[in-house]
């Protein structure tokens, strides 16, 4: 009788009184957290938008760290006002969430814990273009569990933040404004190629989308279905990356012409991946 | 708080002053003219009490009082060319270069955008230079380009002018307009880099104008720096080269004494403190709006200026169109310019109002193929409708040109297509705020 006892006097001293909890407190705590996080959300992506694209990235990077610390600052208001906070208590409360963790939300903690490290180790940041496990495309938010990323065909992925335990992040741009972007060409082989190469190296120079601040690099190899030439250069924005591939490719494959070069044609699946 | 009665400064010796000979500076020091602190404070505060009182603050000068200025009165008062101070500049700066011991043969002068009227060009003919214009922009792709016989750049074998030694004033070539050299697409180089690589053989004193927007672009796709080191410009234009100027321009009418006042507070804005410091910080606002580009000042000051009118003369006029660029109201017959002469003169006075001038806006919704058009044209200079879209990634992007004529964007000249210098502080903003790649005047 005395060991019950003296487990529900612990159980009861883990938790205040509920007359001593002002729940009208803590519902304003939570109410003003979400609050704050929502207007977060909405109001830093669209002055991001709508302000210059020089901010764009900081504005965009903000919103996670933002509601990270809204979160830890409601966490640590609530808690003195929800629990008696003892080290017996502290003991008693880390093991009942240890098991409930270890059973039920192993994959949602461990995401919740990835997004924390991720706000820390910035392997991705709203804004960035990423790859991860074959989906690539903008990431648009960075959530508590996971984040969403809208590929160019307009589809949105969500992806939990626990693939940066085991996955590689390919990260094109790295917080930056731009990215590099590769345009490719493959030619019969009977050709001038330094002919060609400066073209296509003008090709690069005078696109509306060009970076002037960034390298242009053109190189070739032979393979087996012909020779292979990439274009890599940047546009002055990212967002432009598929209309400065496209406007490279077109005008590209004009000067090839004009220099007399002609395009090989591979079978479906026979190229390498564009890289 | 002292100031002086006269509406501008009369004496030669302050004209002088006002209209000294800045020179040029490396491209690299140049200084834009900032904006007044206080001009920020103040706009924001403006729109707050605007909000709270609607009513509130009336203007001195209202809206439905105020006319679009004629041509005729606005080339009385602000007459062309629109870079007045620059001819002394021209002047004094090419002397100083020439009489360099050990100077280099060629001087690149980087020029701000929109310079309708080829200021350097316009120079050298007056001057009696030879001047080596461009080839025609369709003739100028191709593998080998041919350049014209003014191209031949070396002393020995003369050029247009006949000269004889390269220290010689006389044996200056001047190349102006470098941006007219070129077009930004796959085979639009070869002219440029024909030129270039005549520059790098001639022993010949060459001054070359080139605009900022072009020579940026011309650094990274052809070297230019390489070639054509050490770029200079202008000094910027601030409020006191500005009320110096403006004030000439004034007094050129006559007898009439001519004042601008502030159409919101009846503020005379040529007016000076007895220590010369001006009293209104209206030209500080447009030598920073203007990025202290003489035509850009030029064409705002015009665009800003209107003409006062008596209750029945607005009563009449009532319902026409306000807000018209001046420059471009041909319609108003010789009566109105009398009609307005009549309204602003008081005594021996003669008042022109200032109203705010709004910013143009981009079409809805085409911001981006807008942004493309005008960062083309100012790196050309001036384009053909075939030209701009030979240089655009898409020729859909050419279907926002109604919309930027009507927008006061952009202007249309014997077919060549470019950006309003009044427009530029704008164009310059949002392409700024875009990452577009700009020039660094």
């Amino acid at each position: 009788m005395d060991s019950i006892q003296n487990g529900q006097q612990k159980a009861a001293q883990l938790i205040n009184d509920l007359q001593d909890i002002s729940f009208t407190k803590v519902g304003l705590i939570v109410a003003g957290t979400w609050l704050a996080i929502a207007i977060a959300h909405r109001v830093l992506p669209y002055l991001a938008e709508k302000g210059p694209s020089q901010l764009r990235l900081y504005l965009l990077g903000a919103v996670p760290v933002i509601r990270l610390a809204l979160l830890l600052v409601a966490v640590l208001w609530l808690i003195p006002i929800i629990f008696n906070i003892t080290f017996q208590n502290f003991l008693v409360i880390s093991g009942a969430a240890s098991v409930a963790i270890g059973f039920a939300f192993k994959d949602y903690v461990s995401s919740i814990i990835a997004g924390i490290v991720s706000i820390f180790e910035r392997p991705y940041r709203p804004g960035d273009w990423v790859e991860i496990s074959g989906d690539y495309g903008e990431v648009r938010a960075v959530g508590m569990r996971s984040i969403e990323v809208r590929t160019p065909s307009d589809n949105i992925v969500y992806i939990p933040h626990d693939k940066i335990w085991r996955n590689n992040i390919t990260n094109a741009n790295d917080g930056s404004r731009t990215l590099m972007c590769v345009a490719s060409f493959y030619l019969q082989p009977q050709h001038d190629a330094g002919v060609v190469r400066t073209a296509l190296r003008d090709v690069a120079l005078t696109s509306a989308y060009l970076d002037y601040e960034k390298p242009i690099i053109v190189t070739l190899e032979q393979t087996a279905w012909g020779t292979r030439y990439k274009v890599k250069a940047y546009p002055f924005d990212m967002r432009d990356q598929f209309g400065f591939i496209s406007d490279l490719t077109v005008r590209g494959k004009l000067a090839i012409a004009d220099c007399g070069g002609e395009e090989s044609v591979a079978l479906p699946g026979a190229l390498p991946r564009n890289d | 708080m002292a100031r002086t009665t006269k509406a501008v400064p009369a004496a030669k010796g302050e004209q002088a002053g006002g209209h000294r000979a800045a020179g040029w500076v490396a491209l690299a020091d140049y200084c834009s003219p900032s904006m007044p602190a206080e001009h920020v404070v103040r706009a924001v505060l403006r729109r707050i009490k605007k909000r709270l009182y609607a009513s509130d603050n009336a203007p001195v000068r209202a809206d439905n009082r105020l006319q679009t200025t004629t041509l005729k009165a606005l080339d009385a008062v602000v007459a062309p060319p629109a870079w007045g101070p620059l001819l002394d500049d021209f002047d004094t700066s090419v002397r100083s270069w020439l009489d360099e011991p050990d100077g280099s043969f060629h001087c690149v002068v980087v020029l701000p955008p929109c310079d309708a009227t080829d200021v350097m060009g316009t120079w050298a003919q007056a001057r009696g230079h030879a001047v080596l214009r461009p080839p025609a922009r369709d003739q100028s792709q191709g593998v080998s380009v041919v350049l014209p016989e003014g191209a031949k750049l070396t002393a020995a074998e003369g050029g247009p002018g006949g000269n004889t030694s390269p220290q010689s004033a006389d044996a200056l070539l001047v190349i102006p307009q470098l941006e007219s050299w070129f077009l930004r697409r796959r085979n639009g180089l070869d002219a440029v880099r024909a030129l270039l690589a005549e520059l790098q053989q001639s022993d010949r004193r060459c001054l070359i104008g080139c605009n900022s927007w072009a020579w940026a672009f011309l650094v990274r796709a052809v070297g230019a720096a390489l070639v054509l080191p050490s770029p200079r410009t202008f000094a910027a234009l601030d409020a006191q080269r500005l009320h110096a100027w403006f004030t000439e321009l004034a007094q050129r009418t006559g007898s009439d004494r001519v004042t601008f006042r502030l159409a919101s507070s009846g503020e005379d804005v040529l007016q000076t403190h007895s220590n010369g410091a001006l009293a209104s910080s209206y030209l500080k606002e447009l030598a920073a709006r203007s990025h202290g580009i003489a035509w850009v000042a030029w064409h705002l000051w015009r665009k800003a200026l209107r003409t006062g009118m008596d209750a029945s003369a607005a009563q009449k006029t009532r319902g026409r169109a306000d807000g018209d660029d001046p420059e471009h109201v041909q319609g108003n017959t010789q009566a109105d310019a009398l009609t307005n002469t009549k309204n602003d003169v008081e005594g021996d006075e003669r008042t022109f109002w200032i109203k705010g001038v709004p910013d143009p806006s981009l079409p809805h919704h085409h911001d981006d193929n807008a942004l493309l058009v005008l960062h083309a044209l100012l790196i050309h200079g001036a384009l053909s409708n075939a030209e701009l879209l030979s240089v655009l990634p898409d020729a859909t992007a050419a279907q926002v040109l109604p919309a930027l004529l009507r927008a006061g964007v952009i202007e249309q000249r014997q077919s060549l297509l470019s950006v309003l210098p009044a427009a530029y502080p704008a164009v310059r903003r949002m392409l700024l705020a875009d990452g577009f790649p700009t020039g660094a005047l």
